[in-house]
């Protein structure tokens, strides 16, 4: 080690600056708050169904029961048809809960085994993947969904999953892809066909464990699609209008004049709990990209000189020399302090991930990118 | 060599016939028996549909591993030194030439063919920090080779485990059992690197670089201990590097390579004292010399870093000559054969008699009138 | 040898151009399968439907003539016309003469015809707000990487919410505060009823009030979703070594952050708008039903729900083509931008 302290080791010592010892997603705000939003939501779809008063079908067609507002006999109010809404909704969530983990799961482990085996084995197996999956990236979801699904009807939430499975993967699948390009060519991936180590355990044992928080991000990312989805094709009314979820509500409602009524719970709480489910999902989001990610990490973790929060892109504080009323050096100052002001760049851990375009740059903007609109791009510039 | 070699021009041998270079006996020959042997290897990179479109990264070596000897192939960036040891270890796959293992020519056809060749010879990454998975801790690390090539189960695997770390010299080895690669320092990983290619009981080592990517400071501690491990171990060795001046403390042999091939060959003391190849003395005059820091300056050939030579396989001449303070027509016309100069050196060059008396490390006074003789 | 080296470099950067023509030969080959996967499974699908759909669509409108089944049959290809082979390329030929067959709700209507008045008005409000919408967005996240752990960090949370939020709900929600409590706003259709389509003061001003709201909505929720993408790259991209070296070289702070920074975090943000473009036609359907607006999204629905099958083909079809156009638009646009992705090395 070079005996002459850089300005840099010396600026860190004088430089207060919250320490994360431990980067579990345990100590992330964002995650935290994601993860106990979710948390909610998973025990209201366990037990919302016994918990609910009504059986959310039953009618009561008494004048003053139709779109009558919250009291305590019902808690969000009725419908039209006088069913309650607070039972519908018990019930609903766990219906879009279920849904969207079920779709995410089989979407994520479509996209695990084809964007691994896409990155790993290469060649025309590559080729041939990446073309399939630009394929469905490039097809239009919704009205595809709208007509194969209006052609279904009655066969309860089975086709929806199917669907949105087969539709959902391509992103993941793409990603991984991607991160997989990356590690195969990393050296220890060499070192372990060194060892002598079959394809298969490499695979599973050497690449695969790199990629959990990405995979995670993914699966994530996957549920919030499912879900949104899920939830306007019910508000179209596509699929089995019988089965009630968040979207079945909001569907009722709108068929149901709810908006000119004036009834807002009817149509605001479904609404505000899909849009909570999909925020605790995004958060959740963040917290698994600043995982991988540090310079994501929170503004906790940011350097503050002299009581000044210093942002990355500020000027260079220069050094001065202090100068009191007379005119001279004031001494007394500690010169450490003046040492401090230079730019020390925070959480500098190079991801080996390399550069920009890759999963570097978090899955989550990946996935937005991704989500908001299907990449189609280059499978092969992100390998690089 | 005597003295008289330093002051005439060291090729008197000129006159005998030019000899293919793997008729010159390697100075690690004495060490043990002969290992392992490359014949005429030669590796090519497609690059474009022509016919010329192809890159010759290593063209026509020769070399020979011996037990406990240490080969040293050193050369810059692109040389094709790490290209060498990629073959040698069986991760690419050779244009033309053969390899021999224990006289026998390997042929690695399949998986189980080429887990018996990683049996015998281990190959050691020149990155600490990449070469190591960061998911996995050193036990994992360690106990995966030894499962596949020891075949040990159960308490044993714990005493070969045990036995590796303490080899390294990482101690204690149950701290350093239980560690992930991020929490050791580069020379830890490095050992630990070190440790897994041993756990394959190999009989021949190749260091691509190992020190390459260490702080100065712990390069020697190292190369000890691989020079412990080779004697301890009886491994044979192929040490590959940039650094001529560690080849020189650490090799039995030293070949130089440039541009894919070998320009010079010989015990490594007398390559690096005597550099009768231009591009060895541009190497060795490179080197730093606390004694002397002016030496630098009084090589001939150019140091700037300019297009190296044509890699194409089909251009002819000297891969040096654009380089070289002594190239002329014919070395860009024909490339030149290797030399012999003695029974264990070999240089490839047309011009030795005019290349030799440059630089002399240790004969610097003597040398000022020869230079003036050509 | 200084003529071999002039072999190399020209070979070399020969080499790069086939790398990049070839690059290129490939996005085009891939464009060309989609087209014809597109087109496919727009053929396949009244085929796997149940039931003969010529015969129930004939059942379901009395009014339809028998030459009407004719058509019918002859757009679909069904029963009397030859292999399914010779089917399929008569149906091409039909899609690439512009024949998608006539409408059957307003028969004897071309469906090329009502999507030529639909179009037009989800192009102009969609497409302005999402052009709106990521401007705004792409600023606002490289602000607010620059100004980490400012103000803007502290909307980070609502802007999740917004992201997360379906918009269609969004939607309802302004409907009903802005349109329906407090009058605003118009809530539904395009344009007022009564007035009559084309380029006069009135119609354009209608049209322009009534298309606040869906604009509204559209920009509420994508901004926020360019935003974070934007700062989440620009914080990455603030990080690494080369924008230290600007700062290093005594660049102001503003060119740090604008010619260095944010042109390479830019990068998937200038695709991704590129291909939201193309999500212009599909993405808004649900918006486009809340409004009552006569976009191409809600002639969708509408002939869905009607079983207008000739109709629903033909909006499938021009939404696959216009997905498939943002994405060359998108390949290119980062063929210029990125200076990487125009010479590849050996790979």
């Amino acid at each position: 080690m070079s005996k002459v302290e850089s300005p840099r080791l010396i600026a860190q010592g004088a430089i207060k600056k919250k320490k994360r010892t431990m980067p579990s997603i345990l100590m992330n705000t964002k995650a935290k708050v994601g993860a106990v939003i979710i948390g909610v939501f998973v025990v209201i779809a366990i037990i919302g169904p016994i918990l609910a008063p009504y059986n959310p079908s039953t009618q009561n067609t008494q004048a003053n029961l139709s779109v009558a507002a919250p009291s305590l006999s019902h808690l969000f109010g009725t419908d039209q048809l006088g069913r309650d809404v607070f039972s519908q909704i018990l019930v609903g969530t766990r219906t879009t809960m279920v849904l969207g983990l079920v779709t995410g799961i089989i979407a994520t482990a479509l996209s695990i085994i084809i964007g691994v085996s896409a990155g790993f084995l290469g060649g025309l197996w590559d080729e041939f993947l990446s073309l399939f999956s630009n394929v469905f990236l490039v097809i239009p979801a919704l009205p595809l969904l709208i007509v194969v699904l209006g052609e279904f009807p009655g066969k309860g939430e089975t086709p929806t999953i199917i669907l949105l499975s087969l539709l959902g993967w391509p992103w993941g699948a793409r990603v991984i892809r991607a991160q997989t390009l990356s590690l195969r060519s990393r050296d220890f991936i060499a070192a372990s066909r060194e060892t002598g180590e079959k394809t298969w355990r490499i695979i599973f044992f050497e690449v695969i464990p790199n990629e959990v928080s990405l995979i995670a991000a993914s699966f994530v990312g996957t549920v919030l699609y499912a879900i949104g989805a899920s939830v306007g094709l019910d508000f179209l009314g596509v699929g089995n209008t019988t089965i009630w979820s968040l979207g079945t509500i909001l569907y009722w409602a709108q068929n149901g004049n709810a908006l000119q009524l004036g009834a807002w719970w009817w149509f605001a709480i479904p609404g505000v709990f899909v849009a909570l489910i999909g925020t605790g999902l995004v958060l959740l989001n963040f917290g698994l990209d600043e995982l991988g990610n540090p310079r994501l990490r929170d503004a906790a973790t940011q350097t503050r000189i002299n009581g000044k929060i210093w942002r990355p892109a500020d000027p260079t504080p220069v050094m001065r020399s202090h100068v009191d009323n007379k005119g001279t050096k004031d001494q007394r100052r500690s010169p450490k302090a003046n040492l401090t002001e230079d730019p020390v760049r925070l959480n500098q851990v190079h991801s080996s991930n390399g550069h920009l375009g890759q999963n570097s740059m978090g899955s989550t903007t990946v996935e937005n990118q991704v989500r908001h609109n299907s990449s189609t791009l280059s499978l092969d510039q992100e390998g690089q | 060599m005597t003295k008289e070699t330093h002051t005439k021009p060291a090729v008197s041998k000129l006159d005998s016939e030019p000899i293919e270079s793997n008729e010159v006996a390697s100075a690690a020959a004495s060490r043990g028996p002969l290992v392992m042997r490359a014949e005429g290897i030669s590796k090519d990179y497609r690059i474009s549909r022509k016919a010329e479109g192809v890159i010759s990264a290593v063209k026509n070596v020769n070399l020979a591993l011996y037990a406990r000897g240490v080969v040293a192939v050193v050369g810059e960036s692109g040389s094709g030194k790490s290209t060498i040891a990629k073959l040698l270890s069986g991760h690419e796959k050779l244009t033309k030439g053969k390899i021999f293992l224990d006289g026998a020519e390997i042929q690695v056809g399949n998986r189980s063919d080429f887990r018996r060749f990683k049996s015998d010879v281990q190959m050691v990454f020149q990155d600490p920090f990449a070469s190591l998975n960061p998911v996995h801790t050193i036990r994992y690390h360690l106990e995966r080779p030894v499962k596949l090539h020891q075949k040990t189960k159960g308490a044993e695997v714990e005493t070969e485990l045990l036995g590796l770390i303490n080899q390294v010299k990482l101690t204690p080895p149950d701290q350093f059992l239980a560690k992930y690669p991020h929490e050791l320092s580069g020379g830890q990983r490095q050992r630990v690197s070190i440790a897994r290619a041993l756990a394959a009981h190999p009989r021949v080592l190749l260091a691509d670089e190992p020190v390459s990517m260490l702080d100065v400071s712990i390069r020697l501690e190292i190369l000890s201990l691989l020079d412990d491990l080779r004697e301890r171990l009886n491994l044979a060795m192929l040490y590959i590097t940039h650094d001529i001046a560690s080849a020189r403390y650490f090799a039995d042999e030293i070949l130089v390579m440039y541009g894919g091939e070998i320009v010079e060959r010989g015990p490594a003391e007398e390559v690096t004292q005597k550099p009768l190849h231009p591009y060895t003395q541009l190497l060795v005059s490179s080197s730093p010399d606390p004694d002397d820091l002016g030496s630098t300056l009084k090589t001939g050939a150019t140091t700037v870093a300019r297009q190296a030579g044509s890699a194409l396989t089909n251009s002819v001449g000297c891969r040096f000559s654009d380089r070289c303070p002594f190239a002329d027509d014919k070395c860009t016309s024909a490339s030149p054969p290797h030399v012999m100069v003695g029974s264990n050196r070999s240089a490839a060059c047309w011009h030795l008699d005019k290349a030799v008396p440059i630089i002399h490390l240790d004969a610097r006074k003597e040398t000022v009138s020869d230079t003036n003789k050509s | 040898m200084a003529a071999s080296n002039d072999n190399d470099h020209s070979l070399i950067s020969r080499f790069g151009e086939i790398k990049q023509m070839r690059f290129l030969a490939r996005r085009l080959g891939f464009y060309v399968v989609a087209l014809f996967a597109a087109l496919t499974i727009n053929f396949f699908i009244p085929r796997f439907l149940p039931g003969n759909i010529v015969e129930s669509m004939m059942a379901k409108y009395p009014s339809l003539k028998p030459s009407a089944q004719r058509a019918l049959e002859i757009l679909f290809g069904i029963g009397h016309n030859g292999s399914l082979l010779h089917q399929y390329i008569t149906y091409l030929g039909q899609i690439f003469t512009g024949n998608l067959g006539l409408d059957l709700l307003q028969f004897p209507i071309p469906v090329i015809d009502i999507i030529k008045n639909a179009l037009p008005w989800t192009l102009v409000l969609v497409g302005t707000a999402t052009v709106i919408s990521w401007v705004l967005g792409t600023g606002l996240g490289i602000i607010a990487a620059w100004r980490r752990g400012g103000k803007l960090d502290q909307l980070l949370p609502a802007l999740s919410f917004l992201q997360a939020t379906p918009y269609f709900f969004l939607a309802l929600i302004l409907v009903w505060l802005l349109a329906l409590r407090f009058h605003v706003l118009p809530a539904q259709q395009g344009f007022s009823n009564g007035l009559s389509i084309g380029f006069n003061w009135a119609f354009i001003l209608s049209a322009a009030r009534h298309s606040l709201l869906p604009a509204l909505t559209i920009v509420l929720t994508s901004t926020a979703g360019w935003m974070l993408q934007m700062r989440n790259v620009m914080i990455t991209t603030i990080g690494e070594d080369y924008v230290l070296a600007a700062q290093a070289k005594g660049l102001s702070p503003k060119r740090v952050v604008f010619t260095y920074a944010a042109r390479n975090a830019i990068l998937p943000s200038i695709s991704g708008f590129a291909l939201a473009l193309g999500f212009v036609v599909s993405g808004t359907l649900l918006m486009e039903i809340v409004f009552n607006y006569p976009g191409i999204g809600l002639t969708l629905y509408n002939s869905v729900t009607s079983n207008d099958f000739p109709l629903t083909q033909g909006i499938f079809l021009i939404i696959s083509l216009t997905v498939l156009a943002a994405n060359i638009l998108a390949d290119v646009l980062y063929v210029i931008v990125d200076p990487r992705s125009r010479t590849r090395a050996v790979a």
